[in-house]
C-alpha cells in the first residue's frame, strides 16, 4: 500500500514537468506561410510596395542629386565621391541604389504573383498599382543604369528594353484601372510619356503628355514619408534637418533650396515624382526638335503659368549658414546681395541667392524657376530656348532625382551583382559619364568673390548639354 | 549569538537531514616557507561532501565526524594539494598542515570543461586562474577591467572612459566575422548575459554604429564575494561547452561559506579619479571638457560557518562624479552577493549564491555622434563649425573663455542616463552517493534589466545650433528598455576510479541554457522643456525586439591516467539549438588530448633541483559559435507606414544554417625550473574556423538583401608563452616577475566568394574595418594617396588596405613583492606591437584646416590650399603604429602590526593604488581607445548596429581614454 502511495505521489509530481518547458522558443517573426494565410495580405503587401518605392526614391534622390550639378556634399555624411563624379561598381552606394530598384521590382512581382494568387480579396486597383510600381522599377533601371537584370541573376537589360517593359506594365495598369476618374491612371500615362521620351519616341511621348494635361492640368503624384516610423525623407535631412546642412545647391539654384523642410522632429515632406510640368516640358522639347520654336515658346509660357500656381512656403532657414560658411568647407554665397553668373562668359544675375539669416525665406515646395516670360521672349534662337528648357527642367525637378539622366550619366552594375550573376560582363560594370561632363567636381565648382559679392559658376551645364545635343546620351529627341 | 540563532533556524529547516556525530577534526594550515597561516583553504574529507575552509588564522574545524579512517584533501590555489590521512578519534586534532607553493600548478584543482573538478596535471589544456588575492588587490569595478593584464593570453581593451561601455576581449585571434569575440561567462555554473556590444535597440550617443559607447553587460556583473576566476582561451579546453565556446570561457566562482565563529571586514576606498590627458592634441581640451573627481567605495564582508553550514556575504557601494564636467559621467553602484552552503543528509551539500547589482550612470556624446560632440568639437577641430578658431591652444584668453562658456552649457544640457538592475543566482545540489562518484545539479538564472534614456531639449538643440532660436517643438526623448533572462540547468556526474597504475576520471553531463532578450524603444518628440516623460511628448513612437534561444547539450569526457604521469583524455559534446536551420540536427564537438608529466619519470628524478616539473601536452578540440537566433527562417517583415501596417521581404531564410566551428590543435609544455624559481608555460595553437557565419549579400537582382550563411574559413595561430620568475623567495620576502608573450597570425582564408564587407567603421568612402579574403580580419580600408617627389598627389586608390588593427605580438607583465606577507607591492602592465589604427581625429583636424605634419605642402597647394578638398584622398597618412606598454595598476598593501589594535581586531590593512598611471605608446592617440562597435551588414536590421557582432576596433575618433585612479584604502577585519 505504501509503495502504491509512493508511486502515485511520484507520478503526480512528474506532472510538474508540464510547467517546465525551457526548450520552447517564443518566435516573434512571421513566416512567409503565416503571412500568405493571413487576412488582408495583399493590402499590407501593396502598402509595403509603396513603402519600398519611398525607400527607393530616397536613395535615388540622395545620390543622384550629388552626382549631378544640382547639389554638392559640403560635409562628411553620405557619398564623398559622387560629386566628382566618381562612380565605381565597387561602391556600396551604387549597390544600394541598384538593390532598392530590384527590391521594388521583386516586391511588385511577388505581389502580382504569389500574394495575388493567395489573397482572394486582391482588387484590380491593387494589381494596377503593383504593375505601376514594377514599371517604375523598369524606368529607374533604364534612366539610371547602363544596364540591369530584370530577373534574378539573369542577363542585364538595356535601358531601351527597360523602358519598353515599363510601357507594357503601364498598359496593363491602365487596362486594369485606367478610367479618367482614377487620378492614378493619369500618373500611369505620364509614366508612359516619360518612357517614350527616353526612347526618343516623339509622337507617343507627346500623345501621352497631352492626355495627362487634358485629364489633370495640374497633376501631381507624390510619395509620402513617415519620420515617426523611421522612414524620413533623407534628402530633407541633408538639406535642412541635419545640424550641418550637408548638401549645398549650385548657387544659381539657391533660391529653390530647401524644397523639403521640417517644422518639427517628425515633419518630413513628400517627394513629387510625377507632375504635369513634365508633360509641358516633353511637349516643348518635341516642338523644338520639330522646329516649332514659337509653339515651344508658348508651351514654356504655359508651363510658367503652371509653375507660378504651385505652392510656396515661408519658414526660417537661419541654420543654413553652417553649411555655407562654417568650418573649412567650400564657402557659398549666403546673402541676397550676391549676383550669380551661370558661367564665366555670362552675365551676373540677382535674385538667385536668398538671405537666410534675417527672417524667414519663401521657397517653392513643388516647382520653381528663375525663368520668366521676358526671358523666354528674349531667347530667339532655338538653342537658346532649348537651354532655357533644360534650365527649367533642372529647376523644376530640383531635388527629385531627375537631373543625372538629363546629363547622360548612368550607374554601372554593382560588384555584388557581378559576384553572384554570371551574366554580368565587364563592360556594364563601368559607369556612363559622357566626355563633356567635367570631372574633378567641376560641375559643382564656382568662383566666389566675397568682396564684390559675385559668384561665377564654372560650367553652365545646360549650355553644355545643348552644345552636345546630338550626343546619344542626352536630349533624346535630337 | 544572533548568528548561532540564525544557524539554528536554518538547521531547523532541514529536519531529519542532519545527523549528529561525535568528533571533530581540527587543524591549522600554513605556508611551508613563510610559516604564515593561509585563510580560505578548502579542507574536505575525500570522497564526501563534508568540508570546510580555514579561517583568517588558518584554522579549521570539521565537526560531527564519526570514528573511522579518513583522508583529508587540502587544497588552495597556488599551492600543491595535500592528502592527509586521519584516524578518528586517535589523530584528529591539532593537525599541522604545511602547504607548499605550486607555481606551475600541476596539482592545483580546477573546474574545467563542464566537469566538477580535476587536477591540472591531468589536463592537456591550459587553465588560467585569477586568485582571490589578485581580485581583492584590484580596485576595478567591472570584470573586464579586473581581468585586464591578469590573463596572460587575452587582450582586453576598455575603449573609453564612459561608464558601462563595451570593451574588446579577445585571446586566440578573431574566430568569427559575425559574432563578438567576447568569451561566454559563467557564474557558479550559470551562464550569464555577456553582450559586449550595443543591443539592437539601445541609446545611441556615438553615431549610427554606437561606436565607442555601446552599453555592455560585462560592466555590471556583480563583482562581490568572488573566490576565483578561471579562464579558458578556446580550443579543446572549451569543447565541452559546445556551441558558444569558440571565444573561450570565463568562469567565476563565488566564495562558499566561511569558517569559524564569523569574520567581518570593512573596507573604505577613497581617492581621486582624473582624466587621462596624455593623448590630447590640445593642452586646453582637458580644461574644456574634464574635471578631477572624488571616488568613494565602501565594502562590508562577513563569513563564517562550520563543516555543515557556511555563509558568506559581501556588499559594496561606490560613487564617482566622473571626469566629465558637470558630473555627466557620474557612476553610482551598489553590489551585493550572498553565498550559503549547507550539508544535506549524509551525501549531499547545497550551495547557493545570490548576486545583485544596481548601477546608474551618465553618458555624453562622443565619437561619431555628429552635431555638437565635445571631443569632436575640441580635439577634431570641429569647433570651427560653431564659429570658433579651432586651434584651441592659440586662442586668445577672451575667445577661449567664450568657447569655454559655449562648451560648458553644451555639456551641461546633455541628458543621457542609464540604469541597470541585475540579479543572479545559482542553486546547486552536490551529491556523493557512493565513494568516488560526485553528482552536481545546478539551476540558476541571470536577470538583467536596463533602462537607457536620452533627452534632447529645445534649449540644447538651439544652443548647439541644430534648430533656430525660438524653436519650441523639437525637444525629444528616447528610452530603451531591455530585459534579459538567462536560465541554465545542468546535471553533471564525475566518477573517479583507480585500478592498479591506472586512474580513470569519467564525466557525463547534460546542460541546457535559454536566453531571452526583450527590448523596447519608446520615443517621443515635441517634448516640453524639463519633462522626462514620454507621456508628455506630443508625438510618440515605439519599437520592440525579441530574441530567444535555447541550447541543449550532452557531454562526456574520459580522462585516463597511467602511473599518474601519462594521461589521455577524450571528450564529446553534442548540441541542439533553436537557432540552427531545420535541416540541421545535433552538432557534435569532439576533443582528444594527451599529457605526459615528464618530471615524474624516474630518469629525471636526479635532476629535480634543476627541473622541478615538466609537463608535455597536446590536444585537438572543436568549439562553436551558434548563429544569431531566428536568422535561419524565411520571414516577412512589417513596418508601420503612414498609419498602416506594411509587408515586405524579411529574411531570405537558410534551413541549412549551423554553428561555425573552430578546430584547434595545440601542443605545449609547462616547466618548473630551479625549484620552481622559473616556470614556463608554452603553447602553440593552430585554430581553423570552418563554416564561418557570414552575412552574404545576395546579388541585388534577387530583390532581397543578405542572408546569414556558413561560408567562411579563417585561420588563427600563434604561441602563448607565460613565464614566472621568482627572483627572491625566503621567509621574509618574495619577489616574482610574471611575463606573457603571445603571437598572433590571423587570416581570412575564404569568404566563400563574398565580396569584402565591413564589420565596423564608417561610410565606404571614409574608413571601414572589413573582412576580405587573404587579409587579416578587420583590416582597415580607405583611400591611399601616392605622392610624387615634390609631394603632389599622383594617384588615389579609394579602396586600399591601409591599416592592420590586430597586433601580432601582445602580452602582459606583472611584478609582485611581498615582505613577511605584511607588505605587498604589485604592478601589472600590458603591451602590444605590430598593430595600426587610423586616427579620425587627426584626419578631421586636417579637414577643418589645422596643419598636419604628414600631408605634403605641395598636395595642399595643388588643392588651392583647401585641405577639405583632399582630406579623404589622403586617409592613409592618418594611420599610425599602435605599439604600447600600459601600466594598468601599481599598488601597495600593508598590514598594520596587530599589537596596535585590540583583540577584537584581527587585521588592519592599508593600501594605495594607481590605475592606468603610465602609458608608453608610439601613436599620437590612445591605441586602446579604438572605437569598437559592430555594424550590421544586414540592411533590414532595425538599427544598423549588429547586436553581438564582431569587431576588431582600429579607429581613434573623439573618445576619451580610460581614467586614472589614485586610491587609498583601509580594510579592517574583525
Amino acid at each position: 500500500m505504501k509503495k502504491i502511495f509512493l508511486i502515485i505521489c511520484l507520478l503526480a509530481g512528474l506532472n510538474a514537468c508540464q510547467l517546465l518547458n525551457p526548450t520552447e522558443v517564443e518566435n516573434p517573426n512571421v513566416t512567409e506561410e503565416t503571412f500568405l494565410n493571413s487576412y488582408g495580405a495583399m493590402n499590407a503587401w501593396t502598402r509595403g510596395t509603396e513603402r519600398q518605392f519611398a525607400t527607393t526614391l530616397n536613395a535615388i534622390v540622395e545620390f543622384t542629386e550629388l552626382v549631378s550639378d544640382n547639389y554638392y556634399n559640403n560635409r562628411t555624411l553620405s557619398s564623398k565621391v559622387f560629386d566628382i563624379p566618381q562612380i565605381l561598381y565597387t561602391d556600396p552606394d551604387v549597390n544600394t541604389i541598384q538593390s532598392r530598384i530590384h527590391t521594388l521590382r521583386a516586391q511588385a512581382e511577388y505581389g502580382l504573383t504569389t500574394v495575388a494568387q493567395r489573397d482572394a480579396g486582391t482588387t484590380d486597383i491593387q494589381r494596377a498599382e503593383l504593375h505601376f510600381y514594377k514599371a517604375m522599377a523598369h524606368i529607374f533601371a533604364g534612366e539610371l543604369f547602363v544596364a540591369l537584370p530584370a530577373e534574378r541573376t539573369r542577363r542585364p537589360l538595356s535601358p531601351e528594353e527597360h523602358f519598353t517593359a515599363a510601357i507594357a506594365e503601364l498598359q496593363q495598369a491602365i487596362a486594369l484601372n485606367g478610367s479618367a476618374a482614377n487620378t492614378n491612371s493619369t500618373g500611369y500615362r505620364l509614366a508612359i510619356a516619360r518612357a517614350y521620351y527616353r526612347l526618343g519616341n516623339q509622337a507617343e511621348s507627346e500623345n501621352f503628355s497631352r492626355q495627362v494635361l487634358s485629364a489633370a492640368p495640374s497633376y501631381t503624384r507624390t510619395i509620402r514619408y513617415d519620420a515617426l516610423n523611421g522612414l524620413r525623407n533623407e534628402f530633407q535631412f541633408y538639406i535642412f534637418d541635419s545640424g550641418s546642412d550637408e548638401f549645398q545647391p549650385l548657387p544659381r539654384l539657391d533660391f529653390l533650396d530647401p524644397k523639403y523642410f521640417g517644422t518639427s522632429a517628425t515633419d518630413t515632406k513628400p517627394i513629387t515624382f510625377f507632375k504635369a510640368e513634365e508633360a509641358h516640358l516633353i511637349i516643348a522639347e518635341r516642338q523644338l526638335a520639330d522646329g516649332q520654336v514659337e509653339q515651344a515658346r508658348q508651351t514654356l509660357k504655359n508651363l510658367l503659368t503652371l509653375v507660378g500656381s504651385r505652392t510656396r512656403a515661408t519658414f526660417s532657414d537661419a541654420g543654413e549658414d553652417k553649411g555655407k560658411v562654417g568650418g573649412n568647407v567650400r564657402l557659398y554665397p549666403d546673402s541676397a546681395v550676391y549676383r550669380v553668373a551661370a558661367s564665366p562668359n555670362e552675365s551676373l544675375k540677382t535674385g538667385l541667392v536668398l538671405n537666410r539669416k534675417n527672417g524667414p525665406v519663401t521657397v517653392p515646395t513643388l516647382s520653381g524657376t528663375s525663368v520668366t516670360t521676358e526671358v523666354i521672349d528674349a531667347a530667339t534662337a532655338e538653342d537658346a530656348l532649348l537651354e532655357l528648357l533644360y534650365l527649367m527642367r533642372q529647376e523644376i525637378f530640383l531635388a527629385e532625382g531627375r537631373r543625372i539622366t538629363d546629363l547622360g550619366i548612368k550607374f554601372p552594375v554593382s560588384l555584388i551583382e557581378q559576384s553572384g550573376n554570371g551574366n554580368i560582363e565587364q563592360e556594364v560594370t563601368q559607369a556612363q559619364i559622357p566626355s563633356f561632363i567635367p570631372l574633378g567636381s567641376g560641375m559643382d565648382d564656382f568662383m566666389l568673390d566675397r568682396t564684390n559679392r559675385t559668384t561665377v559658376i564654372r560650367y553652365n551645364m545646360n549650355k553644355v548639354l545643348v552644345q552636345h545635343k546630338t550626343s546619344p546620351f542626352v536630349l533624346p529627341f535630337y | 549569538m544572533k548568528k548561532y540563532l540564525l544557524m539554528l533556524l536554518l538547521a531547523g529547516l532541514l529536519p531529519g537531514l542532519l545527523y549528529a556525530q561525535d568528533y571533530q577534526v581540527t587543524g591549522r594550515v600554513i605556508d611551508k616557507e613563510t610559516r604564515q597561516p593561509i585563510p580560505g583553504v578548502n579542507v574536505v574529507i575525500a570522497g564526501t561532501v563534508k568540508g570546510t575552509v580555514t579561517d583568517a588564522k588558518g584554522n579549521f574545524v570539521l565537526a560531527n565526524i564519526a570514528d573511522g579512517e579518513y583522508t583529508l584533501s587540502i587544497s588552495y590555489i597556488g599551492y600543491r594539494q595535500v592528502a592527509r590521512k586521519v584516524t578518528v578519534p586517535e589523530s584528529n586534532t591539532d593537525l599541522a598542515i604545511n602547504l607548499e607553493n605550486d607555481v606551475v600548478g600541476l596539482d592545483a584543482v580546477v573546474v574545467t570543461g563542464q566537469g566538477i573538478d580535476i587536477a591540472k596535471r591531468r589536463l592537456s589544456t591550459n587553465v588560467t586562474t585569477v586568485t582571490r588575492e589578485q581580485i581583492e588587490r584590484s580596485p576595478a569595478t567591472r570584470l573586464d577591467q579586473l581581468l585586464q593584464a591578469q590573463l596572460p593570453n587575452a587582450q582586453i581593451r576598455m575603449n573609453t572612459s564612459q561608464p558601462g561601455s563595451a570593451s574588446i576581449i579577445r585571446s586566440r585571434g578573431i574566430v568569427s566575422a559575425a559574432v563578438s569575440s567576447t568569451p561566454v561567462i559563467y557564474v557558479d555554473g550559470v551562464r550569464i548575459d555577456n553582450l559586449n556590444t550595443a543591443s539592437t535597440l539601445s541609446l545611441n550617443t556615438s553615431g549610427n554604429r554606437h561606436n565607442g559607447d555601446a552599453s555592455s553587460t560585462i560592466s555590471d556583473i556583480p563583482l562581490e564575494n568572488i573566490e576565483r576566476i578561471e579562464y579558458l582561451s578556446g580550443g579543446a579546453a572549451t569543447t565541452l561547452y559546445g556551441s558558444d565556446a569558440a571565444n573561450g570561457v570565463i568562469q567565476i566562482f563565488t566564495k562558499r561559506g566561511g569558517s569559524g565563529t564569523g569574520n567581518v571586514s570593512f573596507q573604505t576606498i577613497l581617492g581621486a579619479e582624473t582624466p587621462t590627458t596624455d593623448f590630447y592634441h590640445f593642452d586646453r581640451t582637458a580644461d574644456l571638457l574634464y574635471q578631477d573627481a572624488f571616488y568613494q567605495q565602501y565594502r562590508l564582508s562577513m563569513d563564517g560557518g562550520t563543516s555543515d553550514f557556511g555563509y558568506s556575504f559581501s556588499g559594496s557601494m561606490l560613487h564617482t562624479d566622473g571626469t566629465r564636467i558637470h558630473d555627466q559621467n557620474f557612476n553610482t553602484r551598489y553590489d551585493l552577493r550572498t553565498s550559503l552552503t549547507a550539508r544535506v543528509g549524509k551525501i549531499g551539500r547545497y550551495v547557493s549564491s545570490f548576486g545583485f547589482t544596481n548601477n546608474r550612470f551618465g553618458r555624453v556624446r562622443n565619437g561619431n555622434a555628429g552635431g555638437y560632440t565635445g571631443m569632436w568639437f575640441a580635439e577634431a577641430g570641429q569647433s570651427v563649425g560653431f564659429g570658433f578658431n579651432n586651434n584651441l591652444d592659440a586662442l586668445e584668453e577672451e575667445e577661449y573663455n567664450r568657447m569655454k562658456e559655449f562648451v560648458s552649457l553644451a555639456e551641461k544640457l546633455q541628458n543621457y542616463r542609464i540604469g541597470v538592475n541585475r540579479f543572479q543566482t545559482s542553486q546547486a545540489l552536490e551529491l556523493t552517493p557512493i565513494q568516488n562518484l560526485r553528482v552536481r545539479g545546478t539551476v540558476g538564472l541571470d536577470f538583467r534589466s536596463s533602462s537607457e534614456q536620452g533627452i534632447e531639449s529645445n534649449q540644447y538643440l538651439i544652443h548647439t545650433r541644430v534648430v533656430p532660436a525660438g524653436t519650441e517643438n523639437r525637444g525629444s526623448i528616447a528610452r530603451y528598455e531591455r530585459r534579459f533572462l538567462g536560465l541554465t540547468m545542468e546535471l553533471t556526474g564525475q566518477h573517479s576510479l583507480n585500478v592498479g597504475n591506472f586512474s580513470f576520471i569519467s564525466t557525463l553531463g547534460t546542460q541546457l541554457f535559454r536566453n531571452q532578450d526583450n527590448q523596447a524603444e519608446l520615443t517621443g518628440s515635441d517634448l516640453r522643456e524639463g519633462s522626462q516623460r514620454i507621456t508628455d511628448a506630443s508625438t510618440r513612437g515605439s519599437r520592440d525586439f525579441l530574441l530567444t534561444v535555447v541550447n541543449y547539450g550532452v557531454y562526456g569526457q574520459e580522462n585516463i591516467g597511467f602511473k599518474n604521469r601519462y594521461f589521455l583524455e577524450f571528450g564529446l559534446r553534442a548540441d541542439g539549438n533553436s537557432a540552427f536551420g531545420e535541416n540541421i540536427g545535433w552538432q557534435t564537438y569532439p576533443k582528444v588530448g594527451a599529457t605526459w608529466v615528464l618530471s615524474d619519470e624516474p630518469f629525471l628524478q636526479g635532476l629535480s633541483e634543476v627541473i622541478s616539473s615538466v609537463k608535455l601536452r597536446a590536444n585537438y578540440g572543436v568549439a562553436g559559435n551558434f548563429p544569431p537566433p531566428f536568422a535561419n527562417e524565411r520571414t516577412v517583415a512589417f513596418s508601420p507606414f503612414l498609419g498602416a501596417s506594411t509587408a515586405r521581404f524579411g529574411q531570405y531564410g537558410n534551413p541549412d544554417l549551423k554553428p561555425e566551428k573552430t578546430y584547434t590543435w595545440e601542443a605545449g609544455t609547462d616547466l618548473g625550473l630551479f625549484n620552481d624559481h622559473l616556470t614556463v608555460g608554452f603553447t602553440f595553437y593552430h585554430g581553423t574556423t570552418r563554416d564561418a557565419l557570414l552575412y552574404v549579400p545576395l546579388p541585388p537582382s534577387y530583390g532581397e538583401a543578405v542572408q546569414l550563411q556558413n561560408a567562411g574559413k579563417y585561420l588563427n595561430r600563434g604561441i602563448e608563452l607565460a613565464t614566472s620568475l621568482t627572483i627572491l623567495r625566503n621567509q621574509n620576502c618574495t619577489l616574482r616577475l610574471n611575463t606573457a608573450i603571445n603571437t598572433l597570425y590571423n587570416r581570412v582564408l575564404s569568404t566563400g566568394g563574398t565580396p569584402p564587407f565591413a564589420i565596423n567603421g564608417f561610410s565606404a568612402r571614409t574608413v571601414q574595418s572589413i573582412v576580405a579574403e587573404g587579409q587579416e580580419m578587420g583590416v582597415i580600408r580607405g583611400s591611399a594617396a601616392t605622392f610624387g617627389e615634390d609631394g603632389s598627389i599622383v594617384a588615389v586608390d579609394p579602396v586600399a588596405i591601409i591599416a592592420h588593427p590586430l597586433p601580432n605580438l601582445f602580452g602582459n607583465i606583472g611584478l609582485n613583492f611581498s615582505f613577511r606577507n605584511r607588505l605587498n607591492f604589485f604592478a601589472t602592465a600590458d603591451y602590444q606591437t605590430g598593430a595600426e589604427n587610423h586616427s579620425f581625429d587627426r584626419q578631421f583636424r586636417f579637414q577643418y584646416g589645422l596643419p598636419d605634419p604628414d600631408v605634403p605642402a605641395k598636395a595642399i597647394a595643388d588643392a588651392g590650399g583647401r585641405q577639405s578638398a583632399i582630406w579623404l584622398d589622403v586617409t592613409n597618412l592618418f594611420v599610425e603604429k599602435t605599439d604600447y606598454l600600459k601600466v594598468r595598476l601599481i599598488g601597495l598593501d600593508y598590514s598594520l602590526p596587530k599589537k596596535w589594535f585590540g583583540r577584537f581586531v584581527k587585521d588592519v590593512q592599508v593600501g594605495l593604488s594607481a590605475t592606468n598611471p603610465f602609458n608608453f605608446v608610439t601613436s599620437s592617440f590612445d591605441p586602446e581607445v579604438d572605437h569598437s562597435g559592430a555594424r550590421d551588414p544586414d540592411p533590414n536590421s532595425l538599427t544598423g548596429t549588429a547586436q553581438n557582432g564582431a569587431s576588431v576596433g582600429g579607429f581613434n575618433y573623439s573618445t576619451s581614454s580610460p581614467n586614472r585612479q589614485f586610491l587609498g584604502n583601509i580594510r579592517i577585519r574583525l
